[in-house]
């Protein structure tokens, strides 16, 4: 069986702020409830019902339930790749994936907390995903109403892991940052994100520290001031990158064209050409399409769609009479860029 | 000096775990709790042993859990563990930079949800088992209560 919801799917197209250097805004609020064990220290028998009754809740709210163990695979690489769930708790059956209908929200059960309430938007939306989120929180609470959320006005939220106990609350920017990348800048403009406190990691990468320039900006683990707060300075810190981000731009299509031109062109070049593909160079190609795109350099394809590529074409294939992986992979991406084409100015420069 | 484990301000033993310049400053507790320490004759031992009159460390009342495994492995066995090793969890928490008291959301008070037939989610619970057991005619009667409780909650 499949499972599908918002959080699943593309983005839409639409207005989403920021959008030509942040790719997405996630927000996550963890709960657990009282007088259960926490997920590592339960029995079998107790993981089965506060499965049972926290996806009895989820149902009850308007969310689709599947157990991990009946989705088909294609559907499974689908949640992975999107992020929505880490591998190791798609590999357990008994896991339940959980997905709103109509937002983009979804539910992880007894992964590290009873319940991991989450949301991603595209762009810097931090706030309207935290909306999401928390809505989320006092609907399933009010479903669970005779089995309250672990608080403790000290502390906070108790999480399963002590030091994480507060407003239960990650929240990460994903930055599409080729500029900085190109220009050697990067690691100057992450380095400052650090000293303020902010975690940085590369990601879509296997091999390099960042494949696809990716970049993801988070909230540092101990959390207790109020989320709106938190998340305010976080969305501060990637608007101060993506603006650092368009500046390196700028200063390379003005001074030194060839660099960032070549980047786009190549990409523009393998995307339409190449009959195999690694996930780590069709990475690095999604960004160069994106980075042309958002410069207005390339045309013929929406951000949204260039940048659903990037987990698009590492969602696992059904494999069709023995075709190399690498090969459905670059079928993929060259139909997806068939209407795509150098802007009126940027032909023969 | 803190303990590098429990946060502790009786810091003791200097170790080298792996022998490459790595150095860890852990309290008494903390070096016999890893094995650093034995109880016997030679001065890590002697001074290991713990002091007199220091009880056995409480466990959690639900769960068992014990300050031991807190240290050892920095997770809580249940909810209620947070009250029973609330300093060592605040000494934790200051470890891993949380600073001042908890200001964030609170728990929504949800007193409508709490009637005398159980919250939706215990109906929808056992709606499911009817259903799963063919017991179609309480199916029927949990479907219906279900539907009043949504549209009493609908604004």
């Amino acid at each position: 069986m499949t499972l599908q919801g918002p959080a699943s799917m593309p983005p839409r197209l639409g207005d989403h702020p920021e959008y030509d250097v942040v790719v997405r805004s996630y927000v996550q609020a963890d709960r657990n409830m009282v007088g259960t064990r926490f997920p590592h220290a339960l029995g079998p028998d107790e993981a089965r019902d506060s499965r049972a009754s926290l996806g009895a809740a989820a149902r009850a709210c308007g969310y689709s339930v599947a157990r991990v163990g009946d989705l088909d695979a294609p559907c499974r690489s689908n949640l992975a790749e999107r992020e929505l769930y880490s591998r190791p708790y798609l590999l357990d059956d008994d896991n339940l994936a959980v997905l709103k209908r109509d937002s983009a929200a979804w539910l992880a059960v007894n992964d590290a907390n009873h319940l991991s309430m989450r949301a991603a938007l595209p762009g810097l939306d931090l706030e309207a995903a935290w909306d999401i989120v928390s809505a989320a929180d006092d609907q399933l609470s009010d479903c669970l109403g005779d089995r309250p959320w672990a608080f403790d006005t000290g502390i906070g939220y108790i999480m399963s892991e002590a030091s994480r106990c507060g407003s239960g609350l990650s929240a990460r920017v994903t930055l599409h940052a080729p500029g900085l990348a190109i220009s050697g800048l990067a690691e100057t403009a992450f380095k400052r994100a650090m000293e303020a406190g902010f975690v940085v990691s590369g990601s879509y990468s296997s091999l390099a520290a960042s494949g696809g320039s990716l970049f993801d900006l988070s909230l540092p683990y101990a959390c207790r001031d109020p989320e709106r707060a938190a998340l305010g300075r976080l969305s501060s810190a990637a608007r101060a990158i993506a603006e650092y981000e368009r500046r390196a731009r700028a200063e390379l299509l003005s001074a030194s064209p060839w660099d960032i031109l070549d980047t786009i062109g190549r990409a523009a070049g393998k995307a339409a050409g190449a009959r195999l593909l690694s996930r780590d160079e069709a990475a690095d190609i999604c960004s160069g399409l994106r980075l042309g795109l958002a410069l207005g350099v390339l045309e013929g394809l929406s951000l949204e769609d260039a940048t659903d590529l990037w987990p698009a074409l590492r969602v696992k294939p059904a494999q069709a009479d023995g075709e190399p992986e690498a090969a459905l992979r670059a079928t993929s991406l060259r139909r997806a860029v068939a209407g795509l084409r150098f802007s009126q100015g940027y032909i023969d420069v | 000096m803190r303990c590098d484990a429990c946060g502790s301000i009786d810091s003791v033993f200097f170790i080298k775990p792996d022998g490459t310049g790595g150095e860890l400053r852990l309290c008494r507790r903390c070096a016999l709790a890893r094995g650093y320490a034995v109880g016997g004759d030679g001065v890590l031992g002697a001074a290991a042993e713990p002091e007199p009159g220091d009880g056995p460390e409480p466990a959690c009342g639900e769960c068992g859990w014990t300050a031991e495994r807190l240290r050892a492995t920095g997770k809580l066995g249940c909810p209620a563990c947070a009250a029973t090793f609330r300093s060592l969890v605040s000494a934790m928490l200051a470890r891993a930079g949380a600073r001042g008291s908890y200001d964030g959301k609170v728990p929504r008070a949800s007193p409508s949800s709490r009637d005398a037939d159980g919250s939706r989610a215990a109906m929808a619970l056992s709606l499911e088992r009817a259903v799963a057991e063919e017991d179609f005619e309480t199916a029927a009667s949990i479907r219906d209560r279900l539907r009043a409780a949504a549209a009493k909650a609908r604004p």
